[in-house]
């Protein structure tokens, strides 16, 4: 086989899943109730795959798991929106297949039992912190804003470092408002569940920042 | 005494009955429905108006029905019994509320009851995510790295709070066990959250 080619992609990703806030997940916990499900949505700031320029590559993610995330049998699908050139797309396709490495996009295969046909659908971006939004048109999107405190109802920042962190290394926790997605056997949804945000490096190597 | 300046630096050992990473800290609900816990400090450098609290060793118990924003709650503190009688003083005066602090004046608004001081031996090893504590008679907490669940590698992650009422930023650990037995604060867990960490309070509250 050949070697892995080099990739490098800087991220922006927006998350929603049915966790409670922080995703206890993030720190190998079991998820909140039970199952795993979740929205991520993806717009490469800058990158390139082999000599592809990937910027400006926006893409999305739902997942289900029937328990944890790393206990498998999970139901997976993909989106990309329709401005992605031909080479993007092979490049996105083979990042996603999981067999070029890259942390994240390398373990998904390892636990998804099954993926629906990547859809290719407009995506619509946003990303601004705590108030980072987007959507897949026909399929589904997330809107968050900043978590409030119970009794004085004032904006909350928070975030979540992991060193070792596959997916980001570090991001802010965020209310997920109101996310959603409709493919298939996919149909989640969710309100005022757990958000993050991040701008990530994914490399061939993994995340490496 | 009111309008005491204080200041310390502790490390601080935390446990509770949540999920690793404890939503609370993110203002979420308790991921059991109630919060039970066990916390403990140990001053590195402090003082209460003159009093000097190098040294000291304090815990809280702590349990609440629902989230401790919602109140109802029951507190009791512990000072080790190598503190003397000025320092546990300056000690209960800070954790009475009335002196500002942060979560030092927060706490207290959410118990409907609070158990008398107790003074008894509070052994503290800090030693980063290992560090353990035990309160003689009253209860124990021994945390450890998260371990990673498919590949058994320790785990290392953290929580930055900009604004946070009782610490800034924190190391997530799992307390492999924790146990309190003290009148009707009553609770034992094993791989629950923990948390430790370096934090510094004033009057003002917590400042990092």
């Amino acid at each position: 086989m050949a070697p892995n080619p080099k990739w490098r992609l800087q991220l922006e990703q927006i998350q929603a899943c049915n966790c409670a806030y922080g995703c206890p997940c993030q720190f190998n916990a079991y998820p909140t109730y039970g199952q795993c499900e979740g929205v991520n949505g993806y717009r490469v700031r800058n990158g390139r795959y082999d000599g592809t320029t990937m910027d400006g590559v926006r893409f999305a993610a739902a997942v289900w798991f029937p328990k944890a995330m790393h206990e498998g049998n999970g139901l997976g699908a993909y989106a990309v929106d329709p401005r992605t050139t031909k080479a993007q797309r092979a490049a996105l396709d083979a990042i996603l297949s999981g067999t070029v490495g890259g942390g994240i996009f390398e373990l998904m295969p390892q636990v998804i039992a099954k993926w629906l046909p990547m859809r290719v659908a407009k995506i619509e971006w946003h990303y601004d912190d705590y108030g980072s939004r987007f959507e897949v048109e026909g399929l589904g999107g997330g809107t968050c804003s900043p978590i409030r405190n119970p009794v004085t109802a004032k904006a909350f920042e928070s975030g979540i470092v992991l060193p070792g962190g596959f997916e980001f290394k570090k991001a802010l926790v965020t209310n997920a408002d109101e996310w959603w997605y409709r493919d298939g056997e996919l149909n989640l949804s969710g309100k005022n569940t757990g958000g993050i945000v991040a701008v990530s490096t994914i490399t061939e190597k993994g995340c490496v920042r | 005494m009111a309008g005491t300046k204080w200041e310390f630096e502790a490390d601080f050992i935390q446990s509770c009955n949540c999920d690793y990473g404890c939503p609370c800290n993110f203002n979420g609900y308790p991921s059991h429905g109630n919060c039970e816990a066990l916390n403990a400090y140990q001053i590195r450098k402090g003082r209460f108006g003159t009093t000097k609290l190098d040294g000291v060793r304090f815990a809280q118990g702590a349990w609440w029905p629902k989230a401790i924003h919602e109140g109802n709650g029951i507190g009791a503190l512990y000072v080790d019994s190598g503190a003397t009688p000025e320092q546990r003083k300056a000690i209960e005066a800070i954790a009475s509320g009335q002196h500002g602090g942060g979560v030092w004046e927060v706490f207290p608004k959410t118990w409907t009851k609070t158990h008398p001081t107790k003074i008894t031996k509070i052994e503290f090893v800090s030693n980063g995510h290992d560090s353990w504590f035990r309160v003689a008679g009253v209860g124990e907490v021994r945390s450890a790295h998260i371990k990673n669940p498919v590949t058994g590698e320790e785990f290392e992650g953290s929580i930055d709070l900009p604004n946070g009422l009782a610490w800034k930023h924190a190391q997530v650990t799992a307390i492999k066990k924790w146990w309190i037995d003290d009148g009707d604060l009553k609770a034992s867990h094993e791989n629950a959250s923990g948390f430790v960490t370096v934090v510094k309070f004033t009057e003002k509250g917590c400042v990092g």
